[in-house]
Order: structure tokens, then C-alpha cells, then sequence
């Protein structure tokens, strides 16, 4: 069983992963608020590097790296239902292959 | 609902940023085996590597290439494409770094391949919606 701390990290980490790609899709597409936009998503990072090493105190690099699959998942609904991007089957297909393939990788970095 | 066909793919941005990519983790990897040389102090020795350094550098040039794509491609494409620079560090390690891998991370690399190729065809086909997007600030000027 992990310590309880490890998911709430693993949660932690993939909500600030798909916060700080959201911060660059916007920075993208809105060059006025470029900086404001950035600034936050280069300090996220840094939170999200910390916590990363902290998660992999509570849990192997073979466990945790698999969990961060999610992040496909969570920026794909982000994409389909914050930023209103059509996603059509083929899209669907690409991102399930990947996960698994990612998770094939990563399971076995450990 | 109303579409518009989408632009080009930047596909020159992304190979860069791809080839970045590579070339960051391999940085990273000769600066800690330089650093892990010296025995003790592993860390006061990353320091002193310049590898550890120019991989540093790569960041900033990768934020706004980064950005530069996500401009014109949809995030829900865009990220999980840039995990093709998984198998290409995996092909990378082999010829430069010599390492042998598992055959479970070969099925694992083509499958990320081969999820890219079906995201990668039929973009081109696909035509992004003009639907408003939830935060106003997404809207071009």
C-alpha cells in the first residue's frame, strides 16, 4: 500500500502539468499577454520538479512514471472542453496508443 | 458547426523541438555520468559540467518554440506528439550511449510511434472549430 501522500502528489503533479501547458497554449495564442502567461507556467514548472522528486521519495520511478500517463488524458479534455478543439476518432486512437506505449516505457524504467 | 481549414502544420518547429528534446536528455546524461566520476559531492560536481549547463540553456529556446507551435496546433494534437521524442532518445542511447534495452520498451517505443503516425495523418483532414472557446483571452486580435 503507498503512503497516502503519494497520490495526493500524483494528483498534484498532473493538475499542475496540464495547468502549465494550458498557461503556454494561451501564451500561444496571445502573444499581448505573452509574459503573463509564461511567468506562471515557468514557476509551475519549478513546483511541479519539486514535488516530482518529493513524490519519488514515497513511491519507485516505476510506479510513478506510468501514473503521469495521465497527463494525455487530462490535457486532451482540456483541449476538448476548455479550449472548445474538436477531437476526432483517429486523435482518440493516437492518444490511447500513446498512453500505452508510454506506460509500456515507463513501467519498466524503474 | 462552423470550421475552418486548419494551417499547415509547422512540422519544422516540431522537429527541432523534438531534436532539442534528444539533445537535452543526452546532455543531461553525459553531465551526470561526468559528475558521478568524481565519487562524492555529486551535485557541486553537476555544477561544474558545462553539459549540465547548455542543457539548461535549451530550455528557454524550447519555450517559445513550444509556444510558436501551440499558436497554430491544437493542444490535444500538439502534446501528445512531442512524446515521439521518447523512441527517438531510446534510438539515440543505442548508437551513442551503447545501451541495451528491455523488449518490452521496443513495443512500448512503437507504439508511441505508431500512435503519432495515426495523430500525424489525420490531422490534415481535421479542420479546427471556431466554437468560443470558455476563456476569452484564447481569441485572436
Amino acid at each position: 500500500m503507498n503512503h497516502p501522500a503519494a497520490l495526493l502528489l500524483v494528483s498534484c503533479c498532473i493538475a499542475i502539468e496540464t495547468t502549465e501547458q494550458s498557461l503556454y497554449r494561451m501564451a500561444g495564442r496571445n502573444r499581448h499577454q505573452f509574459l503573463y502567461r509564461v511567468a506562471p507556467a515557468i514557476v509551475l514548472h519549478m513546483v511541479g520538479l519539486l514535488l516530482w522528486y518529493w513524490l519519488l521519495k514515497y513511491m519507485p520511478l516505476g510506479q510513478a512514471l506510468p501514473l503521469m500517463g495521465a497527463n494525455f488524458v487530462a490535457i486532451a479534455l482540456v483541449g476538448r472542453f476548455i479550449f472548445c478543439e474538436e477531437i476526432n476518432w483517429p486523435r482518440w486512437a493516437g492518444i490511447a496508443l500513446i498512453l500505452c506505449g508510454f506506460v509500456l516505457v515507463a513501467a519498466k524504467s524503474s | 458547426m462552423i470550421t475552418t481549414p486548419r494551417k499547415n502544420f509547422p512540422l519544422a518547429f516540431f522537429a527541432f523541438l523534438l531534436l532539442l528534446d534528444v539533445t537535452v536528455y543526452l546532455l543531461q546524461k553525459f553531465a551526470s555520468l561526468q559528475a558521478a566520476h568524481h565519487g562524492s559531492g555529486f551535485f557541486i560536481h553537476l555544477g561544474m559540467e558545462p553539459w549540465a549547463w547548455i542543457a539548461l540553456a535549451i530550455g528557454p529556446i524550447q519555450l517559445l518554440i513550444w509556444t510558436r507551435i501551440l499558436e497554430h496546433v491544437d493542444i490535444s494534437l500538439a502534446y501528445p506528439l512531442t512524446s515521439l521524442a521518447y523512441p527517438l532518445t531510446l534510438l539515440a542511447s543505442q548508437f551513442i550511449l551503447g545501451e541495451s534495452l528491455h523488449w518490452q520498451v521496443w513495443i512500448g517505443a512503437s507504439l508511441i510511434t505508431l500512435g503519432s503516425a495515426i495523430m500525424g495523418m489525420s490531422s490534415n483532414k481535421t479542420r479546427i472549430s471556431t466554437a468560443q472557446p470558455i476563456i476569452p483571452a484564447e481569441q485572436h486580435p
